[in-house]
């Protein structure tokens, strides 16, 4: 995944991309055990075009032109297929600003926090986020009073309040 | 009378154990972990197994008894 990631950030340094974070189960897995998943979920701010008008087509040529295959919702990097999530709320805006700096082997890169992820997860609430948000707890990944205050500032208390009485209560 | 089921705790200890381990690796050993998981098991490969075909309008792969 190292290669993968020296070639995202060729896309940042090329001004292809604002500014980018990993998400979803590769980000999940640096703070859980691992996760099987089959796709890198890369999340990104874009630049706008003079029209006005947000597009991943330019990644898209400029990969391609450099030999990776698009496939599927997203384009293989080095051996890993690769999803450009442009951020579609102010959760994931704030989520990617607020991205923690790591390296991965030696390349840096960026990784959504656990916080982040967990009410990103919260949010979207399908089966899975709501069983991976419950291995959050069980490794106690989570900062609680930052989650709480994500929580507030983005109108998730009703849903975290349903997913504590189901999943982290006696009995839930 | 009850069969006697087998004490199967040291072995549920163990598994949590494992995942405590797991989760104490670093990164990138885990996403090593993760691209092990995708050889041995790439993506739709479990559509392709012979006991998971159907026969055209066969609802289940293999016939079910209920």
């Amino acid at each position: 995944m190292e290669k993968t990631l020296a070639v995202i950030n060729q896309l940042e340094q090329e001004g292809l991309i604002e500014r980018y974070a990993i998400g979803g189960a590769v980000a999940a897995t640096r703070y859980i055990e691992p996760i099987q998943t089959y796709d890198l979920d890369i999340f990104v701010v874009l630049p706008v075009s003079p029209s006005g008008l947000i597009s991943l087509t330019p990644i898209y040529a400029y990969l391609t032109q450099r030999g990776y295959t698009p496939q599927g919702e997203g384009i293989i990097i080095e051996d890993w297929p690769v999803q450009f999530l442009p951020v579609y709320d102010e959760l994931t805006e704030e989520a990617l600003a607020e991205a923690i700096e790591v390296e991965f082997g030696s390349t840096p890169t960026r990784v959504l926090s656990a916080e982040h992820l967990a009410a990103i997860m919260l949010k979207t609430g399908r089966p899975k986020d709501h069983a991976r948000l419950t291995q959050f707890f069980e490794f106690d990944a989570l900062n609680q009073a930052i989650l709480a205050e994500i929580v507030a500032r983005h109108g998730l208390s009703s849903k975290w309040e349903s997913f504590r009485e189901r999943f982290l209560t006696e009995n839930g | 009378m009850h069969p006697a089921y087998p004490d199967i705790s040291g072995i549920l200890f163990a598994k949590a154990q494992r995942r405590l381990a797991l989760a104490a690796l670093s990164w990138e050993e885990k996403v090593a972990i993760i691209e092990q998981m995708r050889i041995l098991l790439p993506k739709g490969s479990w559509r392709q197994r012979p006991a998971d075909k159907k026969l055209p309008g066969q609802l289940h792969a293999v016939p079910r008894r209920d």
